[in-house]
This record gives structure tokens, C-alpha cells and sequence, in this order.
């Protein structure tokens, strides 16, 4: 690497060389009316002769430079590269991957639930059947309450999917805005990259809830119910509109 | 009564509409945002269901949306959502929420928070 301090020196030098060349050419156009300056012309010319030592290693040091500059350009479209291949990439299949994920058991869940209203048209007509045959047979009027009961627990259960497609699908938001951000500064590196999707939303505007969760919903209701408890009275002395 | 069930996960909106028939609410119309809401409600509507997290349209927008018209001002709105921090439960009492569940929920807590609602239907806030 060439060193500032050296670059520093070339300029200076070229800069008085080029303050002696001036120097120089006015002295040659007052010779002719006056030759007595020619002396004072030619020391100019051996001073600037003299300024040349330092200039002559400019194109040398210039080819070096040059060559830490294709490098460091190297450097950097290696980069470009590893961030666009190895990083935004990745991000993207995961991102799509999380996306499948999500409507794979939201097919399947719909499956399920289709199921299960079929199961519970069974148990309505097993109810009814029941019903409608004179004696009702209190044993399987139990069962099929039972059953019932147990059905539209699964039912419940199954808002297990909207829960976690929020979860997955806040990851995927979370994953798609380091994927823009990796593309904006890939795209700093190499101009002529597109600097990501303008499409894609503004952080904030994601409708998944990144802290949906299927845990201690008891606990969370009980914190609604307080704060709701405690806005009622409120509302009640509160002046009307 | 009818039930208008808004959220725009179609799985949702089937769970809480076999929920409400299980507590003896047959009567339902869907919506799967907001906007949609709005366009359904109707006179017939007796109670909203919604969801708060949602495209076009939120929830916490559709209870604003609902509370200043006069045909809905008083209509019970119940937020159904997994947004459960203290601040988001503040943020939807002050737009005029009736109750609040957190999800997941079960039937009987869907019960109680409609007797609730029935029986004194005026907003939280």
C-alpha cells in the first residue's frame, strides 16, 4: 500500500514544478525584449529540471495505486457477491420456506376442521336419531354430548395455526427487511444492483404479531379483564360526548 | 341476534363461528378486515367479533370506524386477538371496545365475555 505521506510529497512537488513551468514560459516571452533575463530564465530551468527527481516516481507510484484500487475493487465485489449469494439469498429461501410452512397447516388445519364438522353432523345425527325413535336412549344421548364436547375442544384447539402463522409470519417480515437492508448495501457496492424492493412494506405495517403466543392465555385474559374493570366506573361518571 | 365474525384468517373466523354455535349464536356473517366489516354491518348485526390484526383494515380502526356512526355507536364489539400487553388493552378500551379476549381463547370464555357485554352493552371506555 502506498503511503499517504508519499502521495502528499508527489503533489507538492508537481506543484511547485508546475509554479516554476509558468514562471518558466513568462521568462521565455520577456527574453526577447529584454535578453539580459535569459540568466535569470535558466536557473528557472535548472530548478524545474532540478523538481523532476521527485516527479519521476509518480508513474510508478500511480501504477501501484492503481493496483490497490483493482484489488480493494476485487475485495469489494467479493463481498457484493458473499452478501447477495451466501446472505440475502439465504434469507430469501428461508423467508419462502417459513411462507410454506405457514400454508401447509393452514391447509391442513382447514382439513381438520373440515373433518371435524363432519364428525359433528354425525353426532347431530346420532343425537336426533335418538331423539326421534320413541324412547330416548339416555346412553348414547350422553355419549353423543360427550362427543360433542370433545370435538369442539379440538376446534379450539386448532387456533394453534392463527397463533403460530402470526408467529412465523412476523419472523418472515423480521427476515424480509435484513434480506432489504443486505440488498441496500450490496447495492452500495455495486451501483448497478437495484437498491431492493421498493414494494416491500415500511417496518411497522406488518399485520403479524411477533408476540402472539399459545402460552399463559389465563394470565393475559385476567390482565384484560382488570384493565377493562378498571375503565368501566370510569366510563360511567365519565360526561357524555 | 347476529354475529358479525371479522379476521382474516379464514380458520379463525370458522373456529369462532362453531364457538358462537356452540353457545347458541347461529345467526353470523363474515369479514376478513376491516373495510369489509364496515361494508357488512348492517342493522341486523347484534354484536361484532373482531380480530385486531388485520390487511386493509385493523380492528382497533373498526371500532373507531364503528363507535362514530350513529348505527353502531352502541353495538357490542368484542376484540378477539393475540395481542395481549398492557398498552395494546389500553389502546383498544380507549376506541371503544365492549370486552376483550385473548387468544387462545375457549368457549366459555367467549360466553361469558358475550353474557357480559349483552347485559350491559356500553363501551369500556
Amino acid at each position: 500500500m502506498i503511503e499517504r505521506a508519499r502521495f502528499t510529497s508527489y503533489l507538492a512537488d508537481l506543484e511547485h514544478a508546475l509554479r516554476l513551468m509558468q514562471e518558466l514560459v513568462s521568462g521565455v516571452r520577456t527574453i526577447e525584449d529584454d535578453p539580459t533575463r535569459l540568466p535569470q530564465v535558466l536557473s528557472v530551468a535548472e530548478a524545474l529540471a532540478g523538481q523532476q527527481c521527485g516527479l519521476m516516481a509518480l508513474p510508478d507510484a500511480l501504477h501501484q495505486a492503481y493496483g490497490a484500487i483493482t484489488r480493494a475493487l476485487g475485495d469489494v465485489r467479493v463481498s457484493r457477491e458473499a452478501i447477495c449469494v451466501h446472505a440475502a439469498d439465504r434469507l430469501r429461501r428461508t423467508h419462502a420456506r417459513l411462507a410454506e410452512v405457514t400454508s401447509a397447516t393452514e391447509t391442513a388445519t382447514n382439513r381438520l376442521l373440515d373433518g371435524l364438522d363432519a364428525a359433528l353432523q354425525m353426532v347431530d345425527r346420532l343425537d336426533g336419531a335418538t331423539a326421534g325413535g320413541g324412547e330416548a336412549n339416555p346412553t348414547v344421548a350422553e355419549v353423543a354430548r360427550g362427543l360433542r364436547a370433545q370435538l369442539t375442544g379440538l376446534y379450539d384447539i386448532l387456533q394453534f395455526q392463527d397463533i403460530t402463522a402470526q408467529q412465523l409470519g412476523a419472523a418472515g417480515d423480521l427476515l424480509e427487511g435484513v434480506e432489504q437492508r443486505l440488498v441496500s448495501v450490496a447495492a452500495l457496492l455495486e451501483p448497478n444492483l437495484p437498491a431492493g424492493d421498493e414494494d416491500a412494506e415500511p417496518p411497522g405495517t406488518s399485520v403479524n404479531d411477533g408476540r402472539a403466543s399459545t402460552l399463559d392465555a389465563a394470565v393475559r385474559q385476567r390482565l384484560a379483564d382488570s384493565l377493562l374493570a378498571a375503565a368501566r366506573p370510569a366510563a360511567v361518571h365519565a360526561p357524555g360526548p | 341476534m347476529k354475529c358479525l365474525v371479522v379476521d382474516d384468517s379464514a380458520t379463525m373466523r370458522r373456529i369462532v363461528i362453531n364457538s358462537l354455535k356452540s353457545i347458541g349464536i347461529a345467526e353470523t356473517s363474515e369479514a376478513s378486515n376491516g373495510a369489509e366489516a364496515l361494508q357488512a354491518f348492517d342493522g341486523t348485526v347484534g354484536l361484532v367479533i373482531t380480530d385486531w390484526n388485520m390487511p386493509v383494515m385493523g380492528g382497533l380502526e373498526l371500532v373507531k370506524q364503528l363507535r362514530g356512526r350513529p348505527q353502531s355507536a352502541a353495538t357490542p364489539i368484542l376484540m378477539v386477538t393475540t395481542r395481549s400487553v398492557r398498552d395494546d388493552i389500553v389502546q383498544a378500551i380507549q376506541a371503544g371496545i365492549s370486552n376483550y379476549i385473548v387468544k387462545p381463547f375457549t368457549p366459555e370464555v367467549l360466553k361469558e365475555k358475550i353474557d357480559q357485554v349483552l347485559a350491559g352493552a356500553a363501551p369500556a371506555a
